[in-house]
């Protein structure tokens, strides 16, 4: 094992990177450990290890050095990583207060970054309802009536996809009229072009899940 | 060369389970076996194949392949894409990309997938994220239960600090009680008597119950609350102490059974059920000469302890009220000669015994004697003889 004298998650995120490709689930599973024995905290191994990693695993079958199978295989441990990490890191202190329910557009499932964001939420006291991949909207609109949550956050992998993104919005906004929730946006084509989140109807979006965190706060007061 | 001097696809082709094409060196789809269309709902002959790929994901992947192709004249290579048009967009695709160079087209064969493995593909994926979702309920569960038991043991320790206060703060009024009493007694000297002299001696019988009462809380709530290192214990040799404690008038018998167990357990919470049955056995006997019969059964986990005794029995109606605090069968009995009525020792037996993870409870018939149980855990080998560990098993739950 390394020892971090000041934990840094590059080194993590390279070995991270090597265990993933190789489909190694136990040896991912361990360096996270260490990379938690080293003193990283959840947010830092989500952005400075996960989310790298498997942004590069989607670079690499850009560049066909990858299949789709093994991207999969790649997601299916990091999710299973994450969960681990998570595990390790959550303690108990919800004010109960603040209500997040997260969806993504995609028909595929590129729905780590959501799991991220609801992950640090949740460490940050908020009480987060993951409705995963391919929500019909109807369940959508039904849900967010039903739990009432202060916010919505939606994500988009691609670009085919914003159309029916604009359409969640859209019902989103139709059935609860002023008294919806803060709708989020997130995903790749969001970072490309930040304005595209008004456009499609969204109150904001965020560069990445810490980020993210940290809009929610601002926007989001713990008493309502 | 002319892109219509290009042969057409074989007819059978067409019952391919996957996409064939092939398209001019410049990209342009020449033929088609007819999958695409299908699944694009659009045509696709004569369209540039770039047009039809998902361009963010894959469309320098496909410029590079496509360059690769004609610049190398590498025969075949492999490439996933993801096609897509408008809204439609379709899961990757692997395809077999064959370069012809005499005719200078490129040959596109999708490799047929095996629906039934993307079924069980997306089954994976859904039953994953389920999974991810209940280990994350169970963690916040647990999490919460961790607080709530956190919570549980500090009001705990808040109520038994509030007991100890209480019956701290209640003793001093009532000893100034006591010596007013005695004081009016001393001063009336000889006046006092008849009904006056009747009510300042019931007065001074109230005031040493009440003073019992306090002292039972106070013994009560300790016994909820220390905890000792488990040692090797001779139930016989407790009994037997327990006999010389409680000093009972020659009148009484008390038979123990020979084999008592010996066992691992906290001595002293063990002695203090044990005197307090036995005790109560002698004290409420209501005859000239009790007996009392102790015996144990080894239940496999447990010990099964009894306390037999030949008095009055146990109403039914009352047996599960006599193990309440402060509950007793007969309040008064310090006017008949017994030295505890306070109703507080039954009460500590339940919460001793309890403490262990053990149970305690009565049979008993009016007039044919009573007989309490209780059931005290064995404890398992790693926690013989370690205070540390014993402690540590009221958490585990």
């Amino acid at each position: 094992m390394t020892v971090a004298a000041e934990a840094n998650p590059a080194e993590h995120y390279a070995a991270y990177l090597g265990a993933i490709r190789s489909g190694d689930r136990r040896r991912a599973f361990q360096i996270i450990d260490e990379a938690r024995d080293a003193g990283l905290d959840l947010a830092a191994i989500y952005l400075g290890v996960f989310q790298p990693a498997l942004r590069e695993i989607g670079s690499l079958w850009q560049n066909n050095e990858l299949t789709v199978a093994e991207e999969h295989l790649a997601t299916a441990i990091t999710q299973a990583a994450m969960a681990r990490a998570y595990e390790r890191a959550f303690t108990w202190r919800t004010d109960g207060s603040r209500k997040l329910i997260a969806a993504c557009a995609d028909v595929e499932r590129h729905e780590v970054g959501l799991r991220m964001l609801c992950d640090l939420l949740d460490l940050e006291g908020w009480h987060t309802t993951y409705l995963g991949a391919a929500v019909p909207i109807d369940s959508l609109v039904a849900m967010v009536r039903r739990l009432r949550p202060d916010v919505v956050a939606l994500s988009a992998a691609l670009s085919p996809h914003l159309p029916r993104l604009r359409a969640m919005i859209a019902a989103i906004r139709d059935a609860l009229g002023d008294t919806r929730p803060l709708i989020m946006v997130g995903g790749r084509p969001f970072l490309d072009d930040p304005s595209l989140a008004e456009r499609l109807g969204a109150d904001l979006t965020a560069q990445n899940a810490t980020d993210a965190v940290r809009l929610l706060g601002e926007r989001v007061s713990r008493a309502r | 060369m002319s892109e219509t001097a290009v042969p057409h696809l074989a007819p059978c082709l067409a019952g391919f389970p996957a996409a064939v094409l092939h398209l001019s060196a410049g990209g342009r789809v020449i033929d088609s076996n007819g999958q695409l269309e299908r699944e694009l709902r659009k045509a696709v002959i004569g369209e540039r194949f770039a047009e039809i790929i998902d361009t963010e994901s894959c469309g320098e992947k496909w410029n590079r392949v496509l360059a690769a192709a004609s610049s190398t004249g590498a025969a075949a290579s492999t490439c996933e894409l993801v096609l897509a048009d408008g809204d439609v967009i379709l899961e990757p695709k692997s395809f077999s990309v064959l370069w012809d160079a005499d005719l200078s087209i490129v040959w596109l064969i999708e490799h047929p997938s095996d629906h039934r493995m993307e079924t069980v593909r997306q089954q994976v994926t859904e039953v994953n994220s389920e999974l991810a979702n209940a280990q994350r309920d169970l963690v916040r569960e647990r999490a919460r239960l961790a607080q709530a038991l956190a919570d549980t043991e500090r009001s705990n320790r808040a109520l038994d600090e509030f007991a100890h206060a209480i019956s701290h703060d209640l003793k001093a009024p009532l000893r100034s009680v006591a010596n007013y009493a005695r004081w009016i007694e001393e001063d009336l000297g000889a006046q006092l008597t008849g009904e006056p002299r009747a009510h300042m001696e019931l007065l001074r019988t109230q005031v040493e119950r009440m003073r019992a009462m306090i002292s039972g809380v106070l013994e009560y709530a300790r016994s909820g609350r220390v905890r000792l290192p488990a040692e090797v214990v001779n139930t016989n040799a407790i009994v037997e102490e327990v006999i010389a404690l409680l000093d009972p008038p020659e009148s009484v018998t008390i038979e123990a059974a020979p084999n008592l167990p010996t066992l691992v357990a906290e001595a002293a919470p063990l002695r203090q059920v044990l005197l307090n049955l036995i005790g109560n056995a002698i004290k409420h006997s209501q005859r000239p000469d009790p007996h009392v019969w102790v015996s144990a059964q080894d239940t496999g986990t447990a010990y099964d302890f009894s306390v037999r005794d030949d008095g009055p029995g146990i109403p039914a109606r009352v047996q599960d009220k006599i193990w309440m605090l402060f509950h007793t069968l007969r309040p008064r009995a310090t006017q008949d000669g017994g030295e505890d009525g306070t109703g507080v020792g039954l009460a500590i037996v339940r919460q001793l015994v309890e403490r262990q993870g053990g149970k305690a409870w009565v049979e008993s018939q009016e007039g044919k004697g009573s007989t309490f149980h209780f059931l005290w855990p064995k404890q398992t080998g790693s926690q013989k003889g370690d205070g540390a560990a014993v402690t540590g098993k009221a958490l585990d739950v």
